[in-house]
């Protein structure tokens, strides 16, 4: 499997505004492929649009032109609700800002995706998930209850504790010191292996993307190989 | 001490940012607008009958009278004081037109040359005067309401028969002065000279007529030295005294009742509005956290940042109380006219500071119990985790963390309330007994809360993911169950009371309607038109398998001058028995009576047949618990002139609301022997019957009185029904101050929830599937609430009904599934209206936002 393609972007578009002067482009006609298992590292400037693109191929914002395909699913043209099924089936997503529900508890908060796929065994994959991520003594806690580094641990269980074929991950360690931003970084990288998992990493850090499979730039929307620079 | 730079902090705050203060603002504005307005209309009714008193009552004073003249003492005296007397007579009377095509029961009032005292009388054309002067045919003048005239075509000109004696219509009356509160009857009223009565053969021996005195006092007389000296020339009047400073006690009387229950909501209205202000207020300085952070990291002590976020709550109720009590004062100006035709004077709307100051002393208290547990919780927390939990959870902490000064301070902030409510509306020990039962219902819906999110955090998980999810949202931190309860439950609950009494109310009047009321009562038979009258019964024929019988009981009227040996001045009147000793009762005598449902001997032993010896009595055993009499204690009558001093000898139960023909005092047959007196006869017929009896009745027996009673029934529905709409509408008004204490709720926790539908929809949880969720979330929150209202509601309707109006309660499941179905409603579009908000969030836009 490994090899096989498992997202092709082509000619991705995005603005936002009406036509003329408040129109912005913030995507202009990006295009990328992503193979099954594959650890992909998206870099560039701020506002070069890189949240927009994660935003776009995990199906989170509509394109306002060209195409989308994972697995053989044109995503550009799914509505809303179809949208949103693609994303529980074959989505994950770590945001730099965690983004756990508040009220749930980080045992809740990671069984949460597996109840959306109606898995019978939701509880216990999350506790055994938790205690792959290192919180198995954690279970009941709440969001406010944990350290920033626990949250984004908790958030990456999140994203690859289900059927995930692709997890996006925007600026993970964004909020983290360098240490626990290690460690974050290394349990992606680490589930990705295990699982088969694609991953689409988006981040400042030039070093965390130079780690990666292989490594993007996105500059004024186009996207380029570091290796073209 | 607070300084200037806190009152600078709290005015650049407020300068900058709004939100989040309109949900407070506005529950205080409900509140204060709530107290504001039934206090302006009531003063505004009070002051109208202060202002026009003497207009209403037709002078400074009136004495009034049944059973006879006044004695020849009275008015001679009265005139030696200075005292203009305007003499007056009313009495029911069937006018007939002249060719017998009309025959209406009018109430014929019979004035002098010196009537209007104070006022005027506004005709439809011409003068007052040339009513009563002599006309061309010889006829006397007589002067007709407007509102008769237009039902049966009346015009000038047009006669009219009043017993045996034609009479000429010479005027229709647009209005008078003593219009709205009459003395004695009420009913469409045909003015004629007193001197006009001589030939109609209307008045006899017992007939029910009232006399009057209307008096102007001279210049200068004082009206309270003019009552005492009249009370010490007449200690034991027969009569009873108005004045202009006291025109209608029983409108009064009333209107305050009235009065007192829409209080009684405006209050609920406005604790309800606190919940709504405690969550707003929490919802306030929750967003407010980084701000009270910096503060605290520039140096600023928790008591400065105490004083700046108390300032910034005290501005905003200052805000609502502005705005509460401005429609407050307007909603009289409003509803006033609407009401018009239903009250019994015509009244001016007024500004009642008093109402204005006491909505904002309550609105003031009120914010204050329900803001000092937020404060503390907003102000102790500690800058580290302030910054590091910027999600607003720390105000929603149990109020159990917070500092003993903030539980203190909602302790005596309630104790201000009850004093306000208590020592500032009438009615203490009601103010006091429904605070307490305000702070049951609460306290036993912030219970419920808590044992159903107890139950739910027990119950093992659900296979159906979304209903686990739906359910520990009930439990899960920042949750709004107990919020919900309290919010909604209260006003649930005070609606489900309301329509519950009501409910049981008009069952009873129901009941009445089909059980064996009389069809009539005639007054004022003689002993020798007994038997014509039974002859009358049988009219038509028609029905013949029906009830047809007349009742007879001779009756004398009397009043009670003591009791136990004490004079009735200085008794203490239990308000809902001064109909006892108001003015003049029907006695009767009876050796062996008919001892029925209605009217059971529940002490003591009823005198032999034949008795002859001391004067006994039996008397009304409700009255006499009441007045706190016993068998053996005294009970002193004036009959005609006379006072008798009569032992009671048993106790009777009777059930008034029968509207069989009942006596408050019966005697043996012996007492009152060679006295001249009249019957009272209750009247079986059926329906079909009814006018043509009337008719017959009128005709030959135009001294006798005949009062219908199927209309009666119907007419104490419409009032009581009236009544009840007038509370129900205050009642609604709570549900909908519930409604917006709701929305305030989901407001606070809006941002909270807006951030849960996202992450939602980022794991992949469809429309469909949110919606089932929240509607389950929601639909069990709103089923309990409803749940336990109907419970509480009921309870309470119970204890109105069964120990302050001492009627039979029944339990209305029509009321309890409206109940449940509103609950249910309110919640599921409450939760509904968050999703239509929820789900028109853009995802990618939010999030791009953090």
């Amino acid at each position: 499997m490994e090899g096989q393609v498992l997202l092709t972007a082509e000619d991705v578009r995005l603005s936002f505004g009406e036509e003329g002067k408040k129109r912005v482009d913030v995507l202009r006609g990006v295009d990328l492929t992503l193979k099954r298992g594959e650890i992909v590292g998206l870099v560039g400037p701020s506002g070069s649009g890189k949240t927009s693109l994660m935003m776009v191929l995990s199906g989170l914002e509509k394109v306002s032109g060209g195409r989308i395909d994972v697995d053989g699913c044109d995503i550009a043209s799914l509505d809303e609700d179809e949208l949103t099924l693609f994303r529980r089936r074959h989505v994950g997503i770590v945001f730099q800002h965690f983004h756990l529900m508040a009220n749930m508890t980080a045992h809740e908060n990671v069984a949460l995706p597996l109840g959306l796929l109606k898995d019978e065994h939701a509880w216990e994959k999350a506790s055994e998930m938790l205690d792959t991520v290192g919180l198995g003594n954690r279970l009941d806690h709440y969001p406010r209850e944990l350290s920033g580094g626990e949250q984004q641990r908790v958030a990456v269980a999140r994203a690859f504790v289900g059927s995930s074929k692709l997890v996006f991950a925007d600026e993970p360690t964004g909020n983290l010191d360098e240490e626990t931003g290690h460690r974050v970084r290394d349990l992606i990288f680490s589930q990705a292996e295990e699982k088969g998992t694609s991953v689409l990493l988006i981040s400042h850090d030039k070093d965390l993307a130079l780690s990666c499979t292989r490594c993007v730039t996105l500059k004024e929307g186009k996207l380029k190989d570091m290796g073209d620079d | 001490m607070i300084n200037f730079l806190i009152f600078r902090l709290a005015f650049w705050e407020l300068r900058g940012r709004l939100q989040g203060m309109g949900i407070f603002v506005l529950c205080v504005a409900l509140g204060v607008m709530a107290v504001v307005s039934v206090g302006s209309m009531s003063d505004s009714f009070f002051q109208t009958l202060s202002r026009d008193g003497k207009v209403l009552l037709g002078g400074d004073a009136s004495l009034q009278k049944r059973g006879g003249p006044f004695g020849e003492d009275v008015r001679p005296w009265l005139e030696g004081e200075g005292v203009e007397v305007s003499s007056m007579l009313a009495m029911r009377s069937m006018m007939v037109k002249e060719d017998r095509s009309i025959q209406q029961l009018v109430v014929l009032h019979l004035v002098d040359d010196m009537y209007p005292l104070y006022g005027d009388v506004e005709l439809e054309e011409g003068e007052w005067e040339d009513v009563f002067s002599e006309g061309e045919g010889g006829l006397d003048g007589i002067a007709v309401a407007r509102e008769l005239a237009l039902k049966w075509d009346i015009e000038k000109g047009d006669k009219l028969w009043f017993g045996r004696k034609l009479f000429e219509v010479r005027g229709i009356v647009v209005s008078e002065p003593d219009r709205n509160l009459r003395f004695g009857f009420f009913g469409p009223r045909v003015t004629m000279m007193t001197g006009s009565l001589e030939g109609t053969g209307l008045v006899e021996v017992g007939s029910l007529v009232r006399y009057c005195y209307r008096l102007r006092l001279g210049a200068g007389a004082n009206l309270e030295d003019f009552s005492r000296r009249l009370s010490e020339k007449f200690p034991n009047p027969d009569w009873d005294l108005r004045t202009s400073e006291n025109v209608d006690p029983n409108v009064e009387n009333s209107v305050e009742l009235v009065t007192e229950f829409m209080t009684l909501v405006a209050l609920t209205i406005m604790l309800i509005g606190g919940v709504g202000i405690g969550n707003a207020g929490r919802a306030f300085l929750g967003g407010r956290l980084s701000l009270i952070a910096i503060l605290k990291c520039l140096g600023a002590t928790r008591r400065e940042v105490f004083w700046v976020c108390f300032l910034l709550l005290l501005w905003m109720s200052f805000l609502g109380s502005v705005l509460g009590s401005v429609l407050g004062v307007l909603l009289p100006y409003v509803v006033l006219p609407i009401l018009g035709g239903l009250l019994p004077i015509e009244v001016s709307p007024m500004i009642s500071w008093s109402s204005v100051i006491l909505g904002w002393g309550l609105g003031f208290l009120v914010m204050l119990i329900f803001v000092w547990i937020s404060l503390s919780l907003a102000t102790k927390e500690h800058v580290g985790r302030l910054f590091r939990q910027n999600d607003g959870l720390v105000v929603w902490k149990s109020w159990l963390e917070a500092d003993l000064y903030a539980k203190l301070g909602t302790f005596f902030s309630f104790c201000g309330l009850t004093l306000v409510v208590v020592w500032g509306l009438d009615h203490r020990d009601l103010m006091l007994s429904f605070l307490v039962g305000v702070v049951i219902v609460y306290l036993l819906f912030y219970v419920l809360g808590r044992c159903l999110m107890g139950f739910l955090r027990k119950i093992p998980r659900l296979k159906d993911f979304f209903m686990n999810l739906a359910l520990s949202s009930l439990y899960r931190p920042g949750n709004m169950t107990v919020a919900v309860l309290m919010s909604l439950g209260i006003g649930l609950t005070v609606l489900v009371s309301i329509a519950m009494v009501q409910g049981s109310v008009l069952q009873t009047v129901r009941d009445l309607e089909g059980s064996d009321v009389p069809s009539f009562f005639l007054v004022d038979v003689q002993e020798g038109q007994r038997e014509r009258l039974e002859s009358l019964l049988d009219v038509g024929g028609i029905a013949d398998d029906k009830r047809r019988e007349a009742l007879f009981s001779p009756i004398l009227r009397a009043r009670i001058v003591s009791m136990g040996g004490v004079d009735v001045e200085d008794i203490e009147v239990p308000p809902d028995y001064n109909w006892v000793l108001e003015g003049d009762r029907a006695l009767t005598w009876d050796d062996t009576p008919d001892l029925r449902d209605d009217n059971r001997l529940l002490k003591g032993e009823w005198w032999d047949e034949g008795y002859e010896g001391e004067l006994l009595v039996s008397f009304d055993h409700g009255a006499a618990e009441a007045f706190g009499l016993g068998l053996g204690d005294s009970l002193g009558v004036r009959v005609l002139g006379r006072v008798f001093e009569a032992k009671i000898a048993n106790l009777r139960g009777v059930r008034w609301e029968s509207l069989s023909m009942n006596f408050l005092m019966v005697f043996p047959e012996s007492s009152f022997r060679g006295a001249p007196f009249g019957y009272l006869s209750s009247v079986y017929l059926p329906e079909g019957e009814l006018t043509l009896f009337e008719k017959r009745v009128v005709e030959e027996m135009p001294n006798v009185t005949p009062l219908r009673l199927d209309g009666f029934v119907e007419q104490f529905r419409r009032i009581f029904e009236g009544i009840a709409l007038g509370v129900l509408v205050m009642g609604w008004f709570a549900i909908l101050t519930g409604v917006v204490v709701l929305g305030g709720v989901m407001l606070a926790n809006h941002e909270a929830r807006v951030g849960q539908a996202i992450i939602y929809k980022v794991v992949g949880m469809t429309r469909k599937e949110f919606v089932r969720q929240t509607l389950w979330e929601f639909g069990l929150v709103g089923f309990v609430g409803s749940l336990g209202s109907m419970v509480m509601g009921s309870v309470s309707s119970y204890l109105v009904v069964t120990f302050v109006m001492n009627l039979d309660w029944r339990w209305s499941p029509e009321v309890a599934l409206y109940t449940s179905l509103c609950g249910l409603g309110v919640t599921l579009c409450i939760g509904i209206v968050h999703m239509w908000y929820v789900q028109g969030r853009s995802v990618g836009l939010l999030l791009r936002n953090e």
